[in-house]
């Protein structure tokens, strides 16, 4: 379980102090899949950053009780200066899972091949998002959360990760946020949308794209 | 939908225990990779520019002095060396401290991560490092100048005490740094060039006269170097400090720099 409330965030920019979130009140289960849609600036890679303890809310409280995905869509989680095999046995590590099953599964899941042993700061863009993507389902995460497509370099690459997430709801928890309507029919059963700093849910996928376009 | 997995179970208290001490375990193996890296020798500094500092301190003493040996017939070499590598400890994580989240930004991506972990593994290290620093060179001295440690489990001691003083202070320093106060990042070098004369490392507080004894011995720094070379040099020369002090101190800046930290956390921009 993941549960947020009365989550707000407010940044200081010179000397002006702006709320981007004001009392979000939200839980999510294992099994859920929920697109969060909301304009540019809206405030939802700072609500993804919030749910992942990249950032803390300004007041509130987020509860983890199931074992939550560093946001994917950033080049975060991992060290540029490590190897790639490096970075998946500190990530085996800090998750407890076993070490050489985990390195030997990303090696092999994101197709990175001979580059694995070389420092991350030399991969292209796609490889790195492929570390990063295969670094999260050797964890096998209870939730994931994503931030926007999953711009994996190719399109061959963005499908399987497609697939590889929606073979896993039902089993874990997808919280994803965009502001495409098509990317959360994809992979969603439920949406919810983000404006003026508040959050709400929507049963129905249609109802909550309805609103969503007249926003 | 049978696979479904319903995690909530309770955790108890030791198995949340033993989870942060596998986070600890991992973030410093990994800051072991980052600062070693595969091709770069970056601890060798921590031995060669103590050793350089004491050994420059030693000579001039000697050069100075001529063949006079110090108040208390102690050896100048393990006595600068030693009180060198343990107050590099204390300057090492204060000065670091500013920048403890800019520089492990990837970090904070996994939310088992916390701050507090990040910092605990970085300054254990460190204090890992400085004792096999201090004791490599006690050997030397001890094959060299035939100058054992009276008692190596001591001096140990005194390190982590070092550690307790310095972690607190740097978790104070990160916290105030971080609620955006650039003055505290820019005053920190400084601070720490300052203290060398106030560590206590230069001198015993017994050399001192009586009203500048009293002043000295307001600084838990000279304590725990007092500390520290009592276990170095043993019984014989008067030894001025309080444990007392030196925990009721380490105590302090702890639980204040945890508070502090609490408090900044909502500030903190990663």
């Amino acid at each position: 379980m993941l549960e947020l409330s009365g989550v707000r965030k407010s940044f200081k920019r010179n000397g002006i102090t702006r709320e981007v979130l004001k009392g979000i009140d939200a839980t999510f289960w294992p099994g859920d899949a929920v697109g969060i849609l909301g304009r540019n600036g809206s405030g939802k890679s700072t609500l993804i950053r919030i749910m992942a303890g990249v950032e803390h809310p300004t007041s509130g409280s987020v509860r983890r009780r199931m074992s939550i995905s560093w946001p994917m869509g950033y080049d975060g989680a991992v060290h540029s200066a490590l190897s790639g095999a490096d970075n998946a046995r500190f990530i085996a590590r800090l998750y407890d899972r076993r070490i050489d099953w985990v390195e030997s599964f990303v090696q092999e899941y994101s197709e990175i091949g001979e580059q694995f042993r070389q420092p991350v700061k030399t991969y292209s863009a796609g490889m790195r998002a492929r570390l990063i993507f295969a670094l999260s389902m050797a964890v096998d995460f209870d939730c994931y959360l994503i931030d926007e497509v999953i711009a994996a370099g190719d399109a061959r690459f963005a499908e399987r990760c497609r697939q590889s997430l929606l073979s896993r709801r039902g089993r874990s928890a997808l919280i994803l946020v965009s502001h495409q309507v098509e990317t959360v029919r994809a992979l969603c059963t439920h949406a919810a949308i983000l404006s003026d700093g508040r959050l709400k849910f929507h049963e129905d996928l249609d109802q909550a794209f309805a609103e969503y376009k007249l926003l | 939908m049978s696979s479904m997995r319903y995690i909530p179970h309770e955790v108890g208290f030791f198995h949340a225990i033993r989870a942060r001490c596998r986070v600890i375990g991992a973030l410093i193996l990994r800051e072991i990779h980052t600062r070693f890296g595969r091709e770069n020798l970056g601890y060798i500094w921590l031995f060669v520019e103590p050793a350089m500092l004491g050994l420059g301190v030693a000579l001039w003493r000697s050069l100075a002095g001529g063949d006079s040996s110090m108040p208390g017939g102690m050896n100048k070499f393990s006595f600068f060396i030693v009180g060198y590598i343990v107050f590099y400890l204390f300057r090492t994580l204060v000065n670091r401290s500013p920048h403890g989240i800019e520089a492990n930004f990837q970090l904070f991506y996994h939310s088992k991560v916390t701050i507090e972990a990040v910092m605990l593994a970085r300054s254990l290290l460190d204090t890992a490092a400085v004792m096999v620093c201090a004791a490599v060179f006690c050997v030397l001295i001890g094959l060299f100048e035939t100058e054992w440690p009276s008692d190596p489990l001591q001096m140990a001691a005194g390190i982590l005490m070092m550690l307790g003083l310095a972690h607190g202070l740097s978790l104070l320093i990160l916290s105030t740094t971080a609620m955006g106060s650039q003055l505290v990042d820019r005053l920190v070098h400084p601070f720490t060039y300052l203290m060398l004369p106030f560590s206590g490392m230069f001198y015993m507080v017994w050399w001192m006269p009586g009203a500048y004894q009293e002043v000295l011995l307001w600084i838990p720094l000279v304590h725990v170097m007092e500390f520290m070379r009592e276990g170095q040099f043993g019984l014989g020369v008067p030894y001025n400090y309080d444990i007392g002090y030196i925990l009721t101190w380490i105590f302090c800046v702890n639980f204040l720099g945890l508070c502090a930290l609490k408090a900044a956390k909502p500030h903190l921009e990663v």
